[in-house]
């Protein structure tokens, strides 16, 4: 049964084989069949998000559900900005944590129904984000990053901090709207904004807008030229990514219910950073994975020790109790160095391939490299 | 005005913290155009390197802070293989999230390692008496955090004399041209982050014993002021973030204690933020950046 290494088959030289493969896919068509197993699948996937919250053993477990909808909120927020615009934000906790409190003082303050609550707090994000882009319009690249720290600080420090509207230690009271109080419901209304920001964000890069913004990263000065309003657009980017990271603020001021200062701090904003690079800038599915996997990784790390804990037990090996909640940082902070060194285009590198399946194409491996935006953006600094 | 001479003498030790780390910053941006967001943890390291070598491990003081000097700079050069070198070239913003998750991750690790606790390092003079001036009592360990300011200054102006000195200045100008003259642009860029990380151990060493230590410290307390500092000073210039870091020290000590009964939180985050976009709205090069 000796395999026959010698085959007959011509195989062509790489080169000659890879110029005969860039021809061929223009001219490549799914059939028929080919379309209902593409359809079958993104069905599918699409099905399994929307099961999860049934899908899921416990009430905690929807919980965690309904955070991950929400980073991945955020991270469409931190993708607006920086994937389309190439802007860094290290400061999105503000607009985060304001649209939380504005949320939970609209409800709880003004008894507003939930919904009016969602909007005001997508709307003082936007506000919010609308400042720091005025400032955007003056300075650029590094310097703008550095000024997005210190933002984020300054609402961290001061504006979260002001008793009067955010009730001090105590927090503001945010209920979740009647109908609604249980988890495996939250995580619904969780999972049904993100659809929506999710098409909105999809038809706004298909749009006018979409493609100024990003003409604005590739090169400020070619967009200008070309009669791109760079201030109109630049600030467009801003207020969108502001309504965005309101609304998931919203919506996380709802799901604990009680909002209070204390988690709305740099570390939060250095791992929005994280899950946004790591999930690969300008990838829409690629930074959602990647906001869910940054929002359910500390649960991920503990079932994970658990079975290592089963699995001791059973060869009677003595280890050590729960496992550290810090590990998570840890292991975010090497794949964003990773990310960046080896696969900038981050998880949605890896997953392009499928993409490119659904979308029509063959399915081929090797296309993970086109299609990722450099961090950065446009501008060596100071304008 | 009674309360002026504390705000300053305050301010003037923890500007002097400030312009310890934005000196590292701009010894780093200097030659590199590299914004090193995990300078100020660098100094993290050193503290925790002097607690964990004197109090854990019993070392004598003296030892203990020479190792944690040293920890810090390892760490340092550590950083500039693993993660800055493989990054040079491509974008500044890059190589600036790059070193944030450093940052993180080294923010993590020495609270995975030592969990929350606080940690209280004794300082260099036993029982630190210490002096009075106008009602505020100073310590000599605070003169120490001034002294060592003054003299990694003096050092840093005296290296620059020196051919390894000018190399890096030439650097700084002309990369390409110092490559033709046959200097190793490799190992000058690992002997500035080796600076940086040992001037951000020294800061580190003298200034924990004055707090109490946990992890995320300098990160938390310094690294904003020190990069506002170094940008007031223009990023490039080594004498501007000297004065830039003591400039915003002051400012803030000054805005806690005359704001501390305004009602706002926090005076001392909203006065750096409005000196930070001062500078870059009207004087984006800053107070005394030269060329390059």
């Amino acid at each position: 049964m000796a395999i026959d290494t010698t085959s007959e088959t011509v195989e062509l030289p790489a080169p000659a084989r890879e110029a005969a493969e860039a021809s061929a896919p223009s001219t490549f068509r799914p059939s028929a069949i080919g379309w209902a197993r593409r359809y079958a699948v993104a069905g599918g996937l699409v099905l399994f998000v929307f099961a999860l919250p049934v899908l899921v053993p416990d009430e905690a477990s929807a919980n965690l559900i309904a955070l991950a909808a929400i980073y991945a909120c955020v991270a469409l927020s931190m993708n607006v900005l920086t994937g389309y615009l190439g802007q860094l934000s290290l400061g999105h906790q503000a607009f985060y944590g304001i649209g939380a409190f504005v949320s939970a003082t609209v409800v709880t303050s003004f008894t507003l129904p939930f919904g009016a609550g969602l909007v005001a707090g997508a709307l003082s994000g936007a506000v919010a984000a609308l400042i720091l882009g005025g400032v955007a319009l003056r300075i650029r690249g590094l310097y703008l990053a550095i000024v997005t720290l210190a933002y984020g600080l300054l609402a961290e420090n001061s504006l979260f901090l002001i008793r009067s509207l955010t009730g001090g230690g105590a927090g503001v009271v945010a209920n979740r709207p009647t109908g609604f109080t249980s988890n495996r419901a939250y995580a619904y209304v969780c999972l049904g904004v993100l659809a929506l920001l999710f098409a909105f964000d999809w038809r706004l890069l298909k749009s006018k807008a979409g493609r100024a913004i990003q003409a604005i990263r590739d090169d400020e000065k070619v967009a200008a030229s070309f009669g791109i309003n760079i201030t109109g657009y630049k600030l467009l980017a801003f207020v969108l990514s502001g309504i965005y990271a309101g609304l998931a603020g919203a919506l996380f001021a709802h799901q604990l219910g009680n909002v209070v200062a204390a988690p709305f701090n740099l570390t939060l904003a250095l791992t929005f950073v994280l899950m946004t690079v790591v999930g690969g800038l300008g990838n829409r599915v690629g930074v959602i994975i990647g906001g869910a996997f940054f929002a359910t990784i500390d649960t991920i790390l503990e079932l994970i020790h658990g079975v290592v804990i089963d699995a001791a037990e059973l060869a009677n090996v003595e280890l050590g109790e729960g496992i550290d909640p810090v590990l998570a940082p840890v292991i975010g902070a090497a794949l964003l160095v990773l990310t960046l060194i080896r696969a900038p285009g981050g998880i949605g590198q890896q997953i392009s391939p499928i993409q490119n399946w659904i979308r029509g194409g063959r399915f081929d491996i090797h296309s993970m490299h086109d299609k990722t935006a450099a961090l950065g953006g446009a501008g060596d600094g100071r304008s | 005005m009674d309360q002026l001479i504390p705000a300053v003498l305050i301010g003037i030790v923890s500007g002097s913290i400030y312009g310890l780390i934005a000196l590292g910053i701009v010894l780093i941006f200097k030659t590199q155009r590299v914004v090193n967001f995990a300078q100020a943890e660098f100094a993290t390291v050193g503290a925790f390197g002097l607690y964990i070598f004197h109090v854990a491990l019993g070392l004598p003081y003296a030892l203990a802070a020479v190792l944690g000097v040293a920890v810090s700079g390892v760490v340092a050069v550590l950083v500039e293989r693993v993660v800055v070198r493989p990054l040079l070239g491509s974008r500044d913003v890059t190589v600036f999230v790059a070193t944030a998750g450093v940052a993180l991750f080294i923010v993590s690790l020495t609270l995975f390692i030592g969990d929350a606790n606080i940690r209280q390092a004794q300082t260099l003079f036993p029982g630190d008496p210490g002096f009075v001036v106008s009602g505020l009592p100073i310590s000599y360990q605070q003169l120490m955090v001034i002294a060592i300011l003054l003299a990694v200054a003096a050092a840093l102006t005296l290296f620059f004399k020196l051919p390894v000195g000018r190399a890096l200045l030439a650097v700084s100008r002309e990369p390409f041209a110092v490559r033709l003259a046959g200097i190793s642009t490799s190992r000058l860029s690992l002997l500035v982050w080796l600076m940086s990380g040992l001037i951000a151990g020294l800061a580190g060493v003298t200034f924990a014993p004055t707090t109490q230590i946990t992890p995320g410290l300098f990160t938390q307390q310094a690294l904003f002021p020190a990069l506002t500092g170094a940008v007031l000073g223009g990023l490039t210039s080594l004498p501007g973030a000297f004065l830039g870091g003591i400039v915003v020290g002051i400012v803030q000590s000054s805005a806690s204690i005359y704001a501390a009964n305004s009602g706002v939180p926090g005076p001392d985050t909203a006065i750096v933020f409005v000196i930070l976009i001062a500078v870059l709205f009207f004087r984006p090069q800053g107070l005394l950046a030269k060329e390059a």
